[in-house]
């Protein structure tokens, strides 16, 4: 099930918040919350749901054990070393195991059928959350969870656990056994949720609607590419830049909102990542939570920056060459990945005082680097990569434009500049700058709770009619 | 009350201001609270909506085709997802009030699509169409089941198997979507057309069906071939065919008919009939099908091929039924546009008789009309006058003609227009619609012409359906 789709709005969310409101104390809340989600992924992965339980059993019980030998950190760390390691292993076998396989076979012929195994939705996330749980306690900033009750929750919760974003244990372990709900902790929560759901079923979907017409179809026949005019392709990319953007974060905005519906605040996943001035900003602002695991508790403890130059790079090098292995297992993410290790060391070592200065090229800069890396991101062949990129350029011998595009261009321009909108903060200085009016004059207070109200109502009833009747949904996340 | 102690009369603005934003605070509390009521009044209005079973549709009359059912439970099924996969489909598909959502949908994306020229779908580029068919010319059945060897292990299984029920499932399948869903649109203004690309595998896979038929009634019919351009190929304006990535209609007919001229086939030319004809009112804006006119006119050139007097079209009694808005409206999701300017089907009715024996699918038999009323009929069902729509067999019989003449016609639905006309030329006329045939009746075209001493065999096929695999694929089962 996914958030953006009318059996989770009308039926599952509904049940869940109407369980979860009679619900008499937290206790009994939490069990609420366990139920529902593991109700929603098992409705998913009927079977893979018993992976996600095993795995939060072995760090949990691990992790207690290991929280005993404080005193003897060499056991300490040998605990931790196998629960991770656990954690990875499983994450390797059901991710990349026929990934890995199949390029073994390339090169030596071994062996002779690569077993398909299919991919447990969301397991990238939860794993990397479970080794957030188990390091900070190492690290002790935070203590063991005694219940496993609870830590299954924190893994399970299904606001995040299929797309995100990754929460670390320790910034929501207090709110897993005590927390409290205001009607405006309700409101943003519904404000946030259903921003969300109208970024994904509207533009997202119509984003996505437009790339697949100008590029192709991911079920489509992929040689179409090369007959794709110049404008074609540039628009199409164009497209499928805003898709990701606008399809993502609005899977984590509709997660924070439910959060913030029962208290859970959610740490922020997305902050406008395209009006960034240089890849490394933007990496601060695109997947929050998945940059800032890998430099916590990857780059950092490789030695980051404070082992010399070479050293730095190889750590970046790491780093980036993993990013991109996350968002699937296939060569064209690690290629995208280590595209943005070239700038970012770049930037580290040259670029970035220059970056500083001129401002207005940096955006443009920034801008035309992130569009050029979706087509890493987006085709996993390389020949097709390249077949885009020479269209790009006329190389492939077709026209700059044609009747299709020309039509598909015109007829989609008012959206695609609606959705570039999305994109930056436009919308939200607004609401913001009204909210700082309402609180200062009756009349603007007057303007804005009919904003209040009939905004999100008009949003979730907009979404709920672009959900109907279209089954052009995808979901962009089930290779992470 | 404290401060004007202090300040004698006037608060200062500051004061003034805090204090309002004090009490605006509160009331967006207030606002907040009741924001959260009516959002969740409205949330459960949908989930109580969405639990009445009796309020889902079955069936969509706009998109013609039956809704999603709840799925089957099974063990195999619940443990691969599917079982859930298809819940949430049901749900989704069926949802009350789903065509006034659809509604709503359309006329806010009708805010940001203004333009008047549309693309819907994805287009696909066709085969190169070679200038003449040789390497077909002598295809026998031999020739034919070697190039065709899949449909050809269809065919031949069938008479093994008496019962047809696993023939039918492999064909319908996949046949039961290629009936409704239309390639990638051109709408220009009022007025939508279906691209066509040509697919040099299935044109032969129809060319070698086509000559089978021919070589195994040798001596017994004649067959007759008549493949029907669709409004792509004779109404679009040039300026915009030009300039469009749409086959050559004219040149993929010849291809086909050159591939059939060393069979006996007596092919039809009708091309440059309709285009000639291009400004009369022969093929529908809102909808896939040509006129009844298109239709005769046609019709005028078989009828010429064999040597025979077309009846003139003013001795047929004429039926008019306005407001037809079809499958172009339906699967451009309603648009404005095509509503602008609905459709008005002409309907010829025999004056020898206007009854006709029905085969249904479920194996019923049923007397019906030729030409039936539609006034009340659904606006997106018009076309449904001839001949009752889709039937596996239709039989009209003659009461005026004792010759014992008899017609086999082998068509999808642009043959319903088409045959009304043949009704004065032959006692009996077999209508066989190929995608439904096989679940009623196992026999064999050449068994089928045996029983009911056909001696004319008209294979009257629409451009389009000759791109299709699957459905080339049921034609040629049952050519045996």
């Amino acid at each position: 099930m996914v958030f953006s789709s009318l059996p989770f709005i009308f039926l599952f969310l509904p049940l869940n918040l109407l369980a979860y409101f009679f619900a008499k104390d937290i206790k009994s809340k939490n069990t609420v919350m366990l139920v529902f989600s593991l109700i929603f992924y098992a409705w998913g992965e009927p079977l893979y749901i018993l992976l996600l339980i095993g795995m939060a059993f072995i760090d949990w019980y691990l992790t207690l054990i290991m929280s005993k030998y404080k005193h003897s950190p060499k056991k300490a760390k040998l605990i931790l070393s196998t629960t991770v390691a656990a954690d990875l292993l499983l994450l390797g076998i059901f991710k990349y195991g026929s990934f890995l396989l199949s390029n073994v076979k390339y090169f030596t012929g071994f062996p002779k059928t690569v077993p398909e195994i299919a991919l447990p939705i969301g397991i990238s996330f939860y794993t990397f959350q479970l080794i957030t749980y188990c390091v900070d306690v190492y690290r002790d900033e935070v203590p063991p969870q005694r219940s496993f009750k609870t830590l299954l929750l924190y893994v399970s919760m299904f606001h995040q656990c299929i797309a995100g974003p990754i929460v670390r244990y320790k910034d929501i372990s207090h709110e897993l056994t005590d927390r409290n709900v205001t009607y405006t902790d309700i409101a943003e929560g519904l404000n946030r949720f259903v921003t969300g759901l109208a970024k994904k079923s509207i533009i997202a979907n119509s984003c996505a609607e437009i790339a697949d017409k100008l590029l192709v179809s991911d079920t489509g026949d992929f040689s179409v590419l090369a007959s794709k005019s110049v404008l074609s392709l540039w628009v199409g990319v164009l497209a499928f830049t805003i898709q990701i953007y606008t399809d993502f974060s609005a899977y984590s905005d509709m997660a924070i909102g439910m959060g913030r519906m029962i208290g859970i605040h959610y740490p922020e996943n997305f902050k406008y990542p395209y009006i960034s001035a240089s890849v490394s900003e933007f990496w601060r602002r695109w997947h929050i939570t998945l940059g800032s695991f890998f430099r916590d508790y990857l780059y950092i403890p490789l030695g980051g920056n404070r082992k010399g130059k070479a050293r730095t790079v190889l750590n970046l090098f790491v780093v980036w060459a993993l990013t991109g292995l996350w968002h699937g297992a296939s060569w064209n993410f690690v290629l995208w990945g280590l595209y943005f290790f070239v700038f970012i060391a770049l930037e580290k070592l040259i670029l970035a005082p220059f970056l500083e200065k001129h401002r207005v090229f940096s955006h443009i800069y920034l801008l035309i680097i992130v569009f050029f890396g979706w087509i890493l991101f987006k085709f996993e062949n390389l020949s097709d990569i390249w077949c885009v990129l020479k269209g790009m350029f006329g190389c492939n011998g077709n026209k700059f434009s044609d009747f299709e595009t020309l039509a598909t261009v015109k007829s989609y321009i008012v959206l695609l500049t609606a959705a570039a909108v999305a994109c930056t903060p436009l919308v939200k200085r607004i609401s913001d700058k009204l909210k700082y009016c309402a609180l200062r004059s009756v009349k603007a207070l007057a303007v804005y709770s009919v904003f209040q109200i009939v905004v999100p109502i008009l949003l979730l009833i907009l979404s709920a009619a672009a959900l109907v009747g279209n089954s052009y949904n995808p979901f962009l996340y089930f290779r992470f | 009350m404290n401060d004007n102690k202090e300040l004698n009369d006037t608060p200062s603005a500051e004061e003034n201001e805090e204090r309002q934003i004090l009490s605006n605070m509160r009331r967006l509390r207030i606002l907040n609270v009741w924001y959260v009521r009516v959002f969740i009044l409205i949330l459960f209005s949908f989930f109580i909506l969405s639990l009445i079973i009796p309020l889902r549709p079955k069936f969509s009359e706009s998109e013609k085709r039956e809704l999603a059912k709840f799925p089957k439970f099974t063990f195999s099924a619940l443990f691969s997802g599917d079982y859930f996969d298809g819940i949430n489909e049901w749900y989704s598909d069926t949802f009350p009030l789903r065509e006034t959502l659809t509604d709503v949908n359309t006329f806010f994306t009708g805010f940001y699509g203004k333009s008047e020229i549309k693309i819907h779908g994805t287009v696909e580029k066709g085969d190169e169409i070679p200038s003449e068919n040789t390497s077909d010319t002598e295809s026998t059945a031999s020739n034919s089941s070697a190039s065709e060897p899949s449909s050809e292990s269809i065919s031949s299984e069938k008479p093994v198997n008496s019962d047809t029920a696993e023939t039918s499932s492999v064909v319908s399948k996949e046949e039961a979507p290629a009936t409704q869903t239309l390639g990638a649109l051109l709408i220009n203004g009022d007025t939508a057309y279906e691209y066509y690309n040509f697919v040099k595998a299935t044109a032969d896979t129809y060319v070698s069906a086509v000559n089978r038929a021919a070589s195994l009634l040798s001596g017994k019919s004649d067959v007759y071939c008549m493949v029907v351009p669709t409004s792509m190929g004779i109404c679009a304006p040039d300026s915009i065919v030009s300039s469009v990535n749409t086959s050559n209609q004219k040149d993929a007919i010849n291809y086909m008919y050159s591939g059939m001229k060393n069979s006996g086939v007596k092919t039809v030319p009708i091309f440059d009939t309709l285009k000639s004809r291009r400004n009369e009112y022969i093929y529908f804006r809102t909808d896939h099908h040509w006129t009844a006119l298109g239709a005769y006119y046609a019709y005028c050139d078989f009828i010429k091929l064999k040597g025979g007097t077309p009846t003139p079209l003013e001795s047929f009694k004429l039926h008019e039924f306005p407001g037809y808005l079809g499958s172009f409206y339906t699967s451009s999701k309603k648009l404005p546009q095509l509503a602008s300017n609905p459709d008005t089907v002409y309907a010829y009715e025999p004056t020898e008789t206007n009854s006709i024996e029905i085969h249904y699918e479920n194996g019923q038999v049923k007397m019906q009309e030729i030409i039936s009323d539609m006034t009340s009929a659904a606006q997106s069902s018009k076309y449904l006058t001839f001949i009752k729509g889709d039937r596996p067999l239709s039989i009209i019989t003659n009461p005026v003609l004792n010759d014992g003449s008899a017609c086999v016609v082998i068509k999808e639905s642009f043959g319903n227009a088409f045959v009304p006309f043949l009704v004065s030329h032959y006692q009996h006329l077999y209508i066989i619609d190929y995608r439904y045939f096989s679940k009623i009746d196992s026999r064999g075209l050449a068994q089928f012409c045996a029983d009911t001493a056909a001696k004319d065999v008209l294979f009257i096929n629409n451009i389009s359906a000759t791109r299709n695999k699957s459905l080339m694929a049921s034609i040629n089962a049952l050519i045996r």
